[in-house]
Order: C-alpha cells, then sequence, then structure tokens
C-alpha cells in the first residue's frame, strides 16, 4: 500500500502512558472513509493530504519524524484510523489523539536519551492562566508522564522547563480547573502560555493538598500544604464567616488557642513563631473584634499555602510556620462584582480589566455591622465595627515585564462618648502595601523583586477626659529579590536577598492635648535591620532520590535612637546606655541551614526526611493566657534578647492510595527550640521599660506524630487528620527550673472533614474536631488575706483543661441553574451543633449572686462563699449567609 | 473606660458564658506559713495572724498557735501576745506606727524563724466620696469609687445600713468593701470579670479608711488582684503565686500604713 524511506526503532513505552490520558479528551471522527494518491511525497505532504481528507489536525516534530522522507500512498475509501495504523507501523511511529489532534511520534525515543539525542535542550517556559478570569494559575501542575517530570507554576504563574528536542505530551492540571493535555513541539526555546478552564460545576472540592510531587523542589518539600480558599469558603464558619486562619484549625499539627481566637500554634511553637505574608508583606496580627474572626477574607484570596515546618530558604523570621497568602489578580477579561451579606458583615468585591488582557484592578471589601445591633442596647456607643480593604492592580508591561501593586488595610474600632468622637475606645490596624516586579532575564531564569511595607497599630484610650492613649506599634519596610533559575526539569536553584528596616514601640502612653499632663514611664523604642541571604537547590539525583539544600545567612543590627538597659543576675539594673539616632550598638549573625532528601519507592510513594534550622528576631512579649488578642507588644531580638533558634527534624511517609483521590501520609517531627521567652509571675508588661528584666529564658522541645488521609477529588472529598504530639519548655527561674508542660500542649489532636456534593447544587459538609485539654496551672491549695481567697501554685501547668470537641455542619445550596451570568448561593451553617461546652478558663474566685449570675465577690463583710466555675465561649450557633456573582 | 469594658463586656457575655463546675483539685497538703499583719499609725492594738493554707475552697484555715511573734523598729521592740488562745492572732499592746520608720516582723514557730521588713509612708487626702443611683434598682445607690490619686493606697469601705428602716442588703448589718490604687497598668485589671455590685439606701453610714502603701505592698496588692480580683475575665494573664515580703518560704504580708478616715451619710 506504501513505502517507507527508512525505519526506526520501535518503541511502545512513551504510548502505554499517554494513553492513560485518552479517555477525558475529544476524539476526530477516525472511522471516516477517505482516499489519498500520493506518489513520492514527502511525509509532511502525505499527511497534510489526510488532514485535508479526514478533517483532522496532525502534531509532530518534523525532525523527529524525519517529515521530509519519501513516500507513496494510495487508499480509497478506507477509515482513516486503518491508514495511521498502517502508516506508523511502516514508519515505526506512534500515534495518539490529545485535544482533537493527531500527534505522531518517533518510535524508539527513549532508547535514544542516552545516545546524545537528549543532549540538545531547549526550554519551554510560560505562564499557565485561568482562560475565564485571565488570572495567573498559581501551582499548577504541568507533567510530562514520559519522562516522569514536571513543573509547578511559582508564585506569579510562571513556569520554566527545559527537555531535550521532541514533542511532549503536556499534562497541565489545577484543583478546581479541567485537565489539560497540550502536545508541544520542542525544537527550539518556546515561550507559551496555557489556559485553562474551569470545571463547570459551580459547587468546589474541598481540598487541602501537597505540593506535585513532579516538580523538583515540591519533590522533597514536607511539612507542606496547600489550603483552597475556595474550600475555606465553603467550611463550616464562626456566625457564617468564612475564616482562613481559623480553618487551619483542621490541619493536623496546627491548633487554635480556643474558641473565638485567630492566636495558633503549630507544632509545639509559640504563637508567635508562625509568620503570616499577604503577598509578601507580614500581617503581625491577623484578628478582627479581638479575634473572633481574622483579617484575612477567602474572597481576595487566590492562595493559601502553609509550612508547618521545613521551611524552603526563600523563607525565614518565624520558627514554626508560614502562611503565605497570595492575593487575587483581578480578572482580566471582564468585569465583575461578587459580595455577600451574613450575620456579621457585608462584603463587596469589584474586580476587571484596565486594559484588556494586560492589566486588572481587584477590589474587596468587608464592613462589619453587628454594631448597629449593639448600639440598639448602648446608646453611648460611638462607633462599633470593623473593615478590611484589599486591593490589587497588576500590569504586564511585556513578556518579560510584569508589576503588581496589592495593599491590605484592616481595622477595628471601638469607642464611647458623643457622637463623632473619638476619644475613648480600641483601636487597631494592619495596614499592608506591595510593589512587585517580575522579570525574566531568560526563559530559565525568573526573578521578582518585591518592595513591601507593614504596620500593625494598636491604642487604647483609656481616659476620656484626659484624652490618654496607650499606642504600641510594629511596623517593617522591606525589600527582597528573589531569582529562580530552572537549570533543567532535574535541577531549580534559588538564590536571593532581602533588606528590613523595622521599628518598635513597646508601648507608650501619649495625650492628645496635654504631653505633662501625663506622668507614664517612656519605653524606649526600638529599631533594628535585617539582612539576609539564602541560596538553596533541588535537584533530582536518580529517579528514585531527590535532595534539596540551601542557606539562609541573616544579619541582625539594633541602631538608634534607643535606651538599653542592663541587668545583673538578680535582674536589677547595673547600667543605662542611651544611642542615638541610627548608630549601631548590637548586631547577631546567624546561619540557617536547610536540607530535604525523598526516596521514591514508585511513582506513588515516597519516603522523605528534612533538617532546617529558623531564626527568629522579632518577639510577641505578652504573659497572657487569653485566647484574644489584647494589649501585646513586639520587641527585637537585642542585647538582652537573643534570637529564637529552632533545629526542626521531619521524617514522613507519603502514598497515593488511588491516583489523584486519595492521599495518605505520615510525618514525624522533632523540634528543639532555644532561647524561648517566659515571664517571671506576674510580670508586668505594660509601660515598663524594664520589661526585659521580666522575661526568663530557655529552651523548648516538642516532638510528634502527625497521620492525615485526605480525599482530594469526587463528589465526596475531605480529610481525617490525626495528630499526637509533646510540647514542653524548660526556663531558667520558672518552675524551679525543672521541664513543663507548654500551655498549648495538646496530645491528642484528631480532625474530620467531609463535603459532599448531593447534587450540582447541593454541597454539605461537616467538621469534627477533637483535641485534649490544653494546660493550665491549677491551685493547690488557697490561703486567705484581707478576706481573699488567694490560690497556691505548685508546679507549672499542672493540669489540664476538659478535652475540646466540637462538630459543625453546613449547606451550601446554589439558587440558580449552572452558567447563568448571575449566580447566587445560600448558605446554612450551624457552628457547635451539640452544643458543647469547651471551657477557656477554669476559676476559683467567684461567687454566685442570688439572681445566678456568676461574680467576682466584692462585699467581704463575710467571707464569700466561692465556686470553682468554667468559663466558656459559643454555644451552638447557627447563621445565614447569601452570596451572589455577577 | 468603664463603659468601654460595659461595651465590650456585651460583646463577650452574648458568646460566652461561665457556670459552677465540681472540678478535682490535685490538691497538696501545705505546711506553709500564712501570715496577716498590719501596723498603723492607728493608737491600737495591732494584729498578726498565722494561718496555714487550705486544700478546698471556702475551708476554714487552720490556725498557727504557740509561736513566738515580736514587732521591731529601730527604737522598740513589741511582742505580740496570741488572743484568744489557740487563734493563731497575735496582738501588741496598744502602740501606734510612726510614719518613715522601718518595721520588721519575726515570728518563730516551732520548726522555723520567719522575718519580714516593711516601711511606713504617708497617706494622700481621701477624695470626695463619690456614689450615685444604681439605674436598675429604683431608689438604692452604688458606690462609683474613681481612682484620682498617683499614690497606691487601699481604702476600705464600711457600709452600715442597720440603721436604715427595712433594708437588709445583702446582709443584715452592712457591707465592707474593699478598693485599691495601683499607679501600674494591667491588661487584667482594664479587662477586670465582673464584680457583685453593693446596693445602699439613703440613709447608710460609709465609713472610709485609707490605708498608705510603699511600693514592695503595691507590688503585692498588685499580684493579689491579679489572682482575686482581676482573674477570671476574657483577658486573663498566666496565672501565679502572689509576691510576699516574708521569708523562709511563708506567704501573706506584712505591712505599715500611715491611714485617713472619715464617714459620710448617704443622702438622696
Amino acid at each position: 500500500m506504501f513505502r517507507s524511506g527508512q525505519k526506526y526503532i520501535v518503541f511502545v513505552v512513551v504510548l502505554c502512558l499517554i494513553f492513560n490520558l485518552i479517555p477525558v479528551l475529544a476524539q476526530p471522527d477516525l472511522q471516516k472513509p477517505i482516499s489519498i494518491d500520493a506518489q513520492n511525497k514527502t511525509l509532511a505532504e502525505v499527511l497534510e493530504q489526510i488532514s485535508i481528507a479526514g478533517g483532522i489536525n496532525f502534531s509532530y516534530s518534523p525532525s523527529e519524524i524525519i517529515s521530509e522522507r519519501r513516500i507513496s500512498l494510495s487508499v480509497k475509501d478506507v477509515p482513516v484510523s486503518e491508514i495511521l495504523d498502517s502508516l506508523c507501523t511502516e514508519l515505526n511511529l506512534g500515534y495518539v489523539i490529545v485535544e482533537e489532534q493527531i500527534v505522531l511520534k518517533a518510535a524508539g525515543k527513549n532508547e535514544q536519551d542516552t545516545s546524545g539525542y537528549r543532549k540538545e535542550l531547549f526550554s519551554l517556559s510560560g505562564y499557565v492562566y485561568d482562560r475565564k478570569t485571565g488570572e495567573v494559575l498559581i501551582g499548577a501542575n504541568i507533567l510530562i508522564d514520559e519522562l516522569a517530570a514536571g513543573v509547578v507554576t511559582n508564585p506569579f504563574g510562571f513556569y520554566s522547563i527545559t527537555l531535550p528536542r521532541g514533542l511532549y505530551i503536556l499534562k497541565l492540571s489545577y484543583v478546581g480547573f479541567k485537565k489539560s493535555i497540550i502536545p508541544v513541539i520542542l525544537d527550539t526555546n518556546i515561550v507559551r502560555d496555557f489556559h485553562l478552564d474551569q470545571e463547570i460545576s459551580s459547587l468546589q472540592e474541598v481540598i487541602i493538598r501537597d505540593d506535585y510531587e513532579g516538580e523538583v523542589s515540591g519533590r522533597t518539600q514536607m511539612s507542606q500544604l496547600k489550603l483552597e480558599p475556595t474550600s475555606v469558603s465553603i467550611m463550616p464558619a464562626l456566625l457564617g464567616e468564612p475564616d482562613v486562619i481559623k480553618s487551619l484549625q483542621s490541619v493536623p499539627g496546627i491548633n487554635l488557642m480556643g474558641d473565638g481566637s485567630t492566636l495558633f500554634f503549630v507544632r509545639g511553637g509559640n504563637k508567635d513563631q508562625n509568620l503570616i505574608l499577604l503577598d509578601d508583606a507580614p500581617i503581625y496580627m491577623p484578628s478582627h473584634m479581638l479575634g473572633f474572626f481574622s483579617t484575612i477574607v477567602p474572597d481576595a484570596v487566590k492562595e493559601i499555602k502553609i509550612f508547618k515546618g521545613d521551611m524552603p530558604a526563600e523563607y525565614g523570621g518565624r520558627l514554626s510556620s508560614l502562611i503565605d497568602i497570595r492575593s487575587k489578580d483581578g480578572n482580566m477579561n471582564q468585569w465583575g462584582v461578587s459580595g455577600s451579606f451574613g450575620l456579621v458583615s457585608v462584603k463587596g468585591t469589584v474586580e476587571g480589566p484596565v486594559v484588556k488582557g494586560r492589566s486588572s484592578l481587584f477590589l474587596s471589601g468587608r464592613r462589619s455591622y453587628f454594631g448597629w445591633f449593639v448600639d440598639q442596647f448602648v446608646p453611648d456607643l460611638n462607633k462599633m465595627n470593623f473593615s478590611d480593604l484589599t486591593g490589587k492592580f497588576n500590569f504586564r508591561i511585556n513578556d518579560n515585564n510584569r508589576l503588581y501593586f496589592s495593599g491590605y488595610a484592616g481595622r477595628d474600632y471601638f469607642s464611647e462618648g458623643p457622637s463623632g468622637s473619638d476619644l475613648s475606645g480600641i483601636r487597631w490596624q494592619n495596614l499592608t502595601g506591595s510593589f512587585r516586579w517580575n522579570h525574566l532575564f531568560s526563559d530559565k531564569l525568573f526573578s521578582n523583586t518585591t518592595v513591601y511595607a507593614s504596620k500593625y497599630d494598636y491604642s487604647l484610650v483609656t481616659d476620656l477626659d484626659r484624652n490618654d492613649v496607650w499606642h504600641a506599634r510594629i511596623a517593617n519596610i522591606s525589600s527582597k529579590t528573589d531569582f529562580t533559575w530552572y537549570r533543567n526539569p532535574d535541577n531549580t536553584i534559588r538564590v536571593g536577598g532581602l533588606f528590613s528596616y523595622h521599628s518598635f514601640n513597646p508601648g507608650n502612653y501619649e495625650s492628645g492635648t496635654d504631653t505633662k499632663a501625663v506622668d507614664f514611664p517612656i519605653v524606649s523604642m526600638k529599631y533594628a535591620t535585617e539582612t539576609a541571604l539564602y541560596f538553596s537547590d533541588s535537584r533530582n539525583i536518580f529517579n528514585w532520590l531527590s535532595i534539596r539544600y540551601g542557606a539562609r545567612v541573616n544579619l541582625w543590627m539594633n541602631s538608634g535612637k534607643s535606651t538599653e538597659y542592663s541587668f545583673n543576675e538578680n535582674y536589677q539594673v547595673t547600667d543605662t546606655s542611651f544611642y542615638k539616632s541610627a548608630e549601631v550598638y548590637n548586631f547577631f549573625v546567624t546561619l540557617e541551614p536547610r536540607i530535604g532528601v525523598s526516596f521514591w519507592i514508585n511513582p506513588a510513594t515516597s519516603i522523605r526526611a528534612g533538617y532546617s534550622t529558623t531564626v527568629q528576631h522579632i518577639h510577641l512579649i505578652t504573659n497572657s493566657i487569653s485566647p484574644f488578642t489584647t494589649v501585646e507588644v513586639w520587641l527585637p531580638s537585642g542585647p538582652n534578647i537573643k534570637p529564637e533558634i529552632a533545629d526542626i527534624i521531619t521524617a514522613g511517609f507519603f502514598r497515593r492510595l488511588h491516583y489523584p483521590e486519595m492521599e495518605f501520609s505520615i510525618e514525624a517531627f522533632y523540634k528543639h527550640m532555644r532561647n524561648q521567652i517566659d515571664y517571671t509571675d506576674h510580670a508586668q508588661m505594660l509601660l515598663n521599660p524594664l520589661v526585659e528584666s521580666e522575661l526568663r529564658f530557655g529552651s523548648a522541645e516538642s516532638a510528634g506524630l502527625e497521620i492525615l488521609l485526605k480525599k482530594n477529588y469526587g463528589r465526596l472529598t475531605g480529610w481525617l487528620g490525626y495528630t499526637f504530639s509533646h510540647a514542653t519548655r524548660k526556663i531558667s527561674g520558672i518552675n524551679n527550673n525543672k521541664p513543663y508542660p507548654a500551655s498549648w500542649d495538646r496530645p491528642n489532636d484528631l480532625s474530620l472533614f467531609v463535603a459532599y456534593d448531593i447534587s450540582k447544587r447541593i454541597n454539605i459538609s461537616a467538621n469534627w474536631i477533637y483535641m485534649t485539654g490544653s494546660a493550665f496551672s491549677s491551685p493547690v491549695s488557697f490561703y486567705y488575706y484581707n478576706g481573699r481567697s488567694i490560690p497556691l501554685y505548685a508546679e507549672k501547668n499542672n493540669d489540664r483543661l476538659p478535652d475540646y470537641h466540637r462538630f459543625d455542619v453546613s449547606a451550601r445550596f446554589d439558587l440558580n441553574k449552572n452558567d447563568e451570568k448571575f449566580d447566587h448561593n445560600l448558605v446554612l451553617s450551624i457552628w457547635n451543633i451539640y452544643n458543647r461546652k469547651n471551657p477557656i478558663a477554669i476559676n476559683f474566685n467567684k461567687i454566685k449572686t442570688e439572681e445566678g449570675d456568676i461574680v467576682v465577690p466584692t462585699n467581704f463583710i463575710k467571707q464569700p462563699l466561692l465556686y470553682s466555675t468554667q468559663l466558656y465561649l459559643f454555644g451552638i450557633m447557627p447563621s445565614i449567609t447569601y452570596n451572589f456573582r455577577f | 473606660m468603664k463603659k468601654l469594658i460595659i461595651i465590650l463586656s456585651i460583646i463577650l457575655v452574648s458568646v460566652c458564658c461561665e457556670e459552677d463546675i465540681k472540678w478535682e483539685l490535685k490538691t497538696q497538703k501545705s505546711n506553709i506559713l500564712v501570715v496577716e499583719g498590719m501596723i498603723t499609725n492607728e493608737r491600737i492594738q495591732h494584729q498578726v495572724k498565722l494561718t496555714r493554707p487550705v486544700e478546698r475552697l471556702n475551708e476554714i484555715p487552720e490556725p498557727v498557735s504557740g509561736a513566738a511573734v515580736t514587732i521591731s523598729d529601730q527604737n522598740s521592740t513589741f511582742i505580740l501576745d496570741e488572743y484568744p488562745e489557740g487563734s493563731g492572732i497575735y496582738l501588741t499592746d496598744s502602740i501606734r506606727g510612726v510614719f518613715g520608720r522601718v518595721y520588721a516582723l519575726e515570728i518563730k514557730t516551732a520548726d522555723k524563724e520567719y522575718s519580714a521588713e516593711a516601711t511606713m509612708v504617708a497617706v494622700t487626702p481621701l477624695d470626695t466620696l463619690e456614689y450615685s443611683l444604681a439605674s436598675a434598682s429604683g431608689d438604692l445607690f452604688q458606690l462609683t469609687h474613681r481612682n484620682n490619686s498617683d499614690e497606691p493606697s487601699m481604702t476600705e469601705y464600711y457600709l452600715d445600713w442597720s440603721d436604715v428602716h427595712g433594708f437588709t442588703g445583702a446582709d443584715p448589718c452592712g457591707a465592707k468593701i474593699i478598693y485599691y490604687s495601683l499607679n501600674t497598668i494591667d491588661a487584667g485589671e482594664m479587662f477586670r470579670p465582673e464584680s457583685e455590685q453593693v446596693l445602699f439606701p439613703a440613709g447608710t453610714v460609709v465609713y472610709r479608711k485609707k490605708y498608705s502603701m510603699n511600693e514592695a505592698q503595691a507590688a503585692f496588692i498588685r499580684t493579689l488582684l491579679s489572682e482575686t480580683e482581676w482573674r477570671g475575665g476574657l483577658f486573663d494573664v498566666q496565672p501565679g503565686n502572689v509576691q510576699t515580703n516574708l521569708s523562709e518560704g511563708a506567704v501573706g504580708y506584712f505591712s505599715v500604713a500611715t491611714v485617713i478616715s472619715d464617714s459620710t451619710i448617704i443622702s438622696p
């Protein structure tokens, strides 16, 4: 029927892999009979004739299939499939149908891999976009099965992979998007952007997941999870307010401090050892309403990445965890509006293109309105609200340069007094701003430069008449540059640097009218600069062995204008030093090595281990045991506070049970932390210039085992997580120098989350959390003084609160059919459905009044009758939220 | 600020509850000496009370009897006698402390000797008595104590309504309320838990006695309040043992103070 000019080596391996992909694709009609009469034509010419006659498209690398070879073909009314079969057999080619294309490949390619064919390398790079909105997709997977290689888009949606010449079948995937299989002929360096389509179903899968292991740096990464913002928005939420921070409670190894708190602990670390970044800028205190709600609204978030330890070298600054949040860029293609109404707040988002396909704007705001209800009962209340505003503008200058401007402002305000007066109350605010410049030096070398600033302000107006304000602040202005060199599929190198200027106001009184009227101690301001350089190298040594190593070097310098005190062993002042502005008077140089290694038993199973050192120079100084955020202050490392240092060892077993539906992992960790801070009994934290004398230092240890079973896809999704851990501290001068359990030590932690799509328009989800009660100090006896019963304590944290558990459910009803322009839904949620009373404190100093109220006694005419009491928050809390989008 | 606390309380009370609970403490029998003693500039019999801690709430403490107790200043030593016998209450003769002097307490029990020192400082004048009609109770009043002094002090309020016909209140005779003024700021103080409200009728006689406090005693009182009046709110700090000026592991406090007093009849 035809004659071939040249033979090729037979191969089948690649096609076997590729055929796994076929079922998800639409196929051209290969049964269509066609007629071809080609004599001594090039293969390319023959294929073109087939293409025209059969109405099909071919993709191939001309050099790979030698399309210039001459063949003859003469058939009449023969189905296309038969022609292709014969052609491929004769020419030792293979074909596969990919997205309505016939992809032709040469046989025996794998065998040529070692013979120099691979030496000719080309890079494929570009961005991956959401086709509908034009937003870049962070963490989209691009997999080349036949090479068992892949790449994941970086936080700016960029990817780069270097491969031998050839035709490749790329498998693109991203949560909530249709998988896409795209053939790419790589015979030169190619810049190619990909666009993925959103899943038609409006209901979302609820997913926490690891990064794809195919990417070289992801292959060795441990203790990292991604939490999809869409998942957060359908998880049962307190008062119907989806909350990024509170949703972390379901992640093994992360414990919230309690109900109504945004403070959390990761793997035995303290609450200030977690770095929350929003577009690279730190959010120092992510709470609204003292912690009932967090500042991070899922509507404005594109990606949430959680590192529970084993942080890559490009990150630093905190000991225990990193919550890396990227805000949405905004729709590049069309303007849209979305929003919601709940019991607590109203939210609204506007996004759209400024220059279509080139730049976009995103604005999202939230404003509480429950203050109005309180105002009905407390007329003196002037203001009581919180608000958030997130904005972002991005602009593609050209293919090699992009700019991003983003900002966040969150504010809480409680005030009393005459309308228009701001004289008495509490207010705090978070402000962040980031300017980022992405630049491509080449197809393989990506850089990002960020200039960012953050500020957290806290003001407590304590006296209406004198207008005295206690004010604390922490702020930074920083610049960082990161370079990523995608050297080849088996090697990615990252280098970068950071410079930060930090300022701290540890809390001072200020008078709005007369500075002389306020006679309070002055707590010295603190200033410091931080310079960090890092390097990391991730590489696949063999198919079964990957390694990631790197280090971060940090230089921390304290500078004036400041006052520093020296203390003797009894914590009495021995010297006072005054430093002028910008005078450097103290510094620390620290090295943070990071290493990770993975052994791949098979493509679905790996054993990984890692070691990292992390350093922290910013310390939250508070002896509060309240789950609420109050009047905390920050202090930097300095002459009296050494940097906190943690050595973290992790090891784990990871297994995909039925790819990609279920994943199972066991991770063990051990963390040793030095220079940990605790406080003397009843330390005076506010307005104390000598507050450093109230601090005590020592070490802490934590160890644990985390087990996680996840089902990421399908109608039923969710996870089951269990953690067994211990966290202890040993601080000089505390608890008679003996080790004691940390108050956040919760040995058993179990979380179960399931979501189920009942239909295309109804989704239900449920959440059950169980934790051992936290440790606290209970009295061992009491004594009396001046009518008061005073507790005597023996050992620190000698007792435990009752175990914590809670069950929440929610249901989401889509009110419209799919694909309607106006999309709206209703979310009904019941938090703590069985009304569990989870105490946050046990008290031994209260009486019961005749009305049954539990209060502190004030009448000591005779000895009051005291009770043990438990204080708890939030019984059963139903809520309803209406969401819309158009 | 008080209103602010009310506002926050409304917010928080709407989502939090407190109820009594049976809690098994990990108690330890303690042989610690508890000392409660004070010398003032009043010419009276001053007392030092010695007891032991109790293991459970509301238990009656065991007195420490048979101790040798003395108080001395730079010029004299006063021997205290236990009266009544076995009560653990030790009394001086009728003496008065002198402003500026340092007083030393010494206690000898069967197994240990304890000591403490304190300096008497001057008391500042009493502020005007402030009270107001309690909004929810019709014609009853409540004290509206404000801390207008920069010096630390303790003020005892004795409310005597025994002569007011038909009013019994929480107690037939009256009430004793103690206010402390400190020159420190604590989150626990600002966000203290709700306290018992003592209401009284017109005609109540209010006796006030204000005690001076030196810095060490103010520090002791601050820690005492942290464990009592300020404990149990929503912004508690780490619990810890209350400070003392007694040696050898004893608890309590030996204080000296100058006092000033007045009395007022509450009028509508």
